[in-house]
């Protein structure tokens, strides 16, 4: 059974996840503040962390960063805040993904399961990725959509294969930019625009109703998974 | 003296140019003569030597001597001392030549008798020159302290006045007030139409006479006695005035002149002062402004999406795992529904009171209650009846009030909801009742965490949290806020501070009037 660890100072909404998150075998574990969490990581260790922005003794976004330092441990953050910078920052931190107070157990599961396939995919070396239509040989660089190859620049291959490597999950411009530009280029967002609309043009079959690279509103972009 | 009334239509742009209240005086011709003009000072020194000349008559008739230089050197002085210099030389010529006309042989002659005559007469005149220059020499130099005395008393009292208000009307007024009492005509009008920008341009006298005609019209017929001059107090968005000067040749009028221009650069400070206070103050307004409206967007954030995470969260399990979830796991899930809709429903209620009385919608229904009633049905709703020790001392009579019953139960349900949020599952609250005169305190305290002496005064503020032991978030900051606002619409006063028995917690002290029986 995989250990979770809700990171939450909401006596009510710990009620309310934990028999879903246990009907569907997690461990969980509850914490109400961010150094009995991260004790609770350090020592105990868990599989994935659900943690809530608002905590009593620090903002959620410090244990993000000092998880960090030592841990790979994915971190769903929780939180009612809805201001995109507080979302940007708490990934730009290394946050795994984010689920927005009120929000259905589905929408949780998806993000959980999302994120432990990631997790699984980090572990494997598989040199090929398909999703949907699409597929992607890390080996050879090529791209094919329901076989069919497709030509990339190579900043489209590099855009790709970044959603790739975070398929179901969201990937921030910051991201985004460091990994097809290089770590530290100044990069402005209508850039990376351009390049998803042009991969768009290649990959999608109505760019205009994209179903492969979602758009987090402010946020980046995400490649959708075949079970959303 | 023509006097005009200027309504507040006739300047378009009133918001941003100061007018000076109407009606303003038309300007003054100089009318407090400080001095006496000539006619007077030779009129007097006539007289004062007429006087000396009678005096001397009647003591030479007295005593039979001519040795009275004396009286005449006095008048001289006096004379000096009371209208200055000219007034004294002018009497010692005039001493002169009475005194050798009338006192010295030949008598009723300006002839002399002998030489001993002449020196007595001729050092009579140099020594009676002499005092009356120097006296009048005193006299004017006293003058000149007690004018400059005056500006300077003038000056402070502008300053003091002007300091005192922020608001451009009255520092204008008050300039204008104090250019007519320092009384050389000079007046303060605001210059119709015309932004202060294009003050330099009216500086043509022909110019701003046209605009001064334009504005006032027929009342312009006083030219020939002074001038108007244009002239801005301050810089910036301030008042363009226009100035009258009357021709005068006194030289005092230099000197007015110059302390007017003085309280026309005190009064320019003093707006451009009361333009930074407006900044400031608007200032600090937006961020309280922002503050708040931070501050009702966290709260909403928060507090609506806490209860509503939790109820989304269980009925979402219910209808997707219902199955597989046992019966206690379900009973569990739809109390914490239900539990939390009943939060829900109780912040949005708060809320919406909150609106209501910033509205001022509230119009409570007041009558004679029953207080003790009142915090039964209170501690009833809260749930937790156990934990209120009400200890009612009502021997002074029956604790009936002058109150809404529902609005004061929401007030009691909101403190010991305060009380248990803040204090925890096990604090104790305790109620005490007591009626003195007309008036009925009812005290709540807890022994909970307490408030800081820093954060007591402001527990009633909406959206206001106090910084909790562990930095806990509780509470949405409406609660206590709604308190204060139904106790005050119901004519009632509420504060907070320690337990005035120096033991640990909060004490709500709430105060109503008597009601009912009380009355009779």
């Amino acid at each position: 059974m995989a250990r979770l660890l809700l990171v939450e100072d909401e006596p009510a909404l710990i009620r309310s996840l934990t028999p879903a998150l246990k009907a569907e075998d997690w461990t969980v574990t509850a914490r109400e503040t961010g150094g009995e969490a991260m004790t609770f990581i350090s020592q105990e260790g868990c599989d994935v962390v659900l943690l809530d922005l608002g905590l009593p003794d620090m903002d959620g976004k410090e244990v993000i960063a000092r998880v960090r330092e030592w841990s790979e441990v994915p971190i769903i953050v929780l939180s009612a805040r809805h201001q995109e910078a507080e979302k940007i920052a708490a990934l730009d931190l290394g946050a795994d993904d984010f689920v927005n107070k009120p929000f259905a157990v589905g929408e949780l599961m998806a993000r959980l399961r999302a994120v432990m396939r990631g997790r699984e995919r980090r572990f494997q070396s598989q040199s090929r990725f398909s999703v949907g239509p699409l597929a992607i040989d890390f080996l050879t660089r090529i791209v094919s959509i329901e076989g069919q190859e497709i030509h990339l620049t190579r900043r489209e291959y590099d855009l790709v294969r970044t959603l790739a490597r975070h398929v179901g999950l969201i990937v921030t411009h910051r991201q985004l930019a460091a990994s097809v530009w290089g770590a530290g280029a100044a990069v402005e967002q209508q850039a990376i625009r351009v390049l998803v609309a042009q991969t768009r043009q290649k990959l999608e079959a109505d760019p205009a109703r994209p179903r492969l690279i979602l758009t987090e509103q402010g946020l980046g972009y995400r490649l959708r998974e075949p079970s959303d | 003296m023509v006097t005009r009334t200027m309504t507040a239509d006739s300047d378009p742009r009133e918001d941003d140019i100061p007018v000076v209240p109407p009606p303003w005086t038309w300007p003054r011709l100089p009318e407090r003569v400080r001095t006496a003009g000539p006619l007077v000072q030779i009129f007097s020194t006539v007289a004062l030597v007429a006087c000396a000349l009678g005096l001397s008559a009647v003591l030479f008739a007295l005593t039979g001597t001519t040795r009275l230089s004396m009286v005449f050197l006095g008048v001289v002085l006096l004379g000096a001392l009371a209208f200055g210099t000219r007034a004294g030389l002018f009497g010692a010529v005039l001493a002169f030549l009475s005194y050798n006309f009338t006192l010295t042989e030949p008598r009723f002659s300006l002839e002399f008798a002998g030489t001993e005559d002449i020196l007595t007469l001729t050092i009579f005149l140099a020594v009676a020159l002499t005092t009356g220059g120097l006296a009048g020499r005193v006299r004017e130099s006293q003058r000149a302290e007690r004018e400059r005395a005056d500006q300077l008393a003038v000056l402070l009292e502008a300053s003091r006045a002007q300091a005192a208000t922020d608001d451009p009307g009255r520092i204008l007024a008050d300039l204008q007030a104090r250019l007519i009492a320092v009384g050389n005509g000079s007046a303060l009008v605001p210059l119709p139409g015309a932004p202060s920008s294009d003050v330099s341009s009216l500086q043509e006298d022909g110019d701003l006479w046209r605009a001064m005609t334009l504005a006032w019209g027929d009342a312009m017929t006083t030219r020939r006695q002074g001038a108007w001059r244009a002239r801005r107090v301050g810089r910036g968005a301030s008042a363009p005035i226009a100035l009258w000067r009357p021709v005068s040749e006194e030289h005092a009028a230099e000197d007015r002149d110059r302390l007017s221009e003085v309280l026309i650069d005190l009064a320019a400070v003093s707006l451009d002062r009361a333009q930074l206070g407006l900044l400031r103050s608007r200032a600090e307004a937006d961020r309280q402004a922002a503050a708040l409206r931070d501050a009702v967007l966290a709260s909403l954030s928060h507090d609506l999406r806490t209860p509503l995470a939790s109820i989304l969260a269980s009925g979402t399990s219910l209808r997707d795992y219902e199955d597989r979830f046992d019966g206690d796991t379900r009973r569990g899930l739809v109390e914490d529904i239900v539990g939390e809709a009943d939060r829900l429903n109780r912040y949005v209620g708060n809320l919406l009171s909150l609106t209501r009385i910033q509205a001022g919608a509230l119009t409570p229904a007041v009558g004679a209650v029953s207080l003790l009633d009142v915090v039964d049905q209170a501690a009833r709703r809260i749930g937790r009846p156990d934990l209120l020790a009400v200890t009612p001392e009502t021997a002074a009579g029956p604790c009936v009030v002058d109150g809404d019953p529902l609005l004061l139960e929401q007030v009691l349900f909101n403190l010991f909801d305060n009380a248990l949020t803040h204090g925890g599952p096990e604090v104790a609250v305790e109620v005490r009742a007591e009626t003195r005169g007309d008036q009925v305190r009812l005290t709540i305290s807890d022994n909970g965490p307490g408030v800081s002496n820093e954060d007591v005064g402001r527990i009633f503020d909406r959206f206001f949290q106090a910084a909790d032991p562990v930095g806990r978030r509780r509470g949405a900051g409406i609660g206590l806020a709604v308190a204060r606002g139904f106790v005050e619409a119901m004519g009632g006063r509420i504060a907070a501070g320690p337990r005035a028995d120096g033991r640990r917690g909060l004490q709500v002290d709430l105060t109503f009037r008597a009601g009912g029986a009380a009355h009779g």
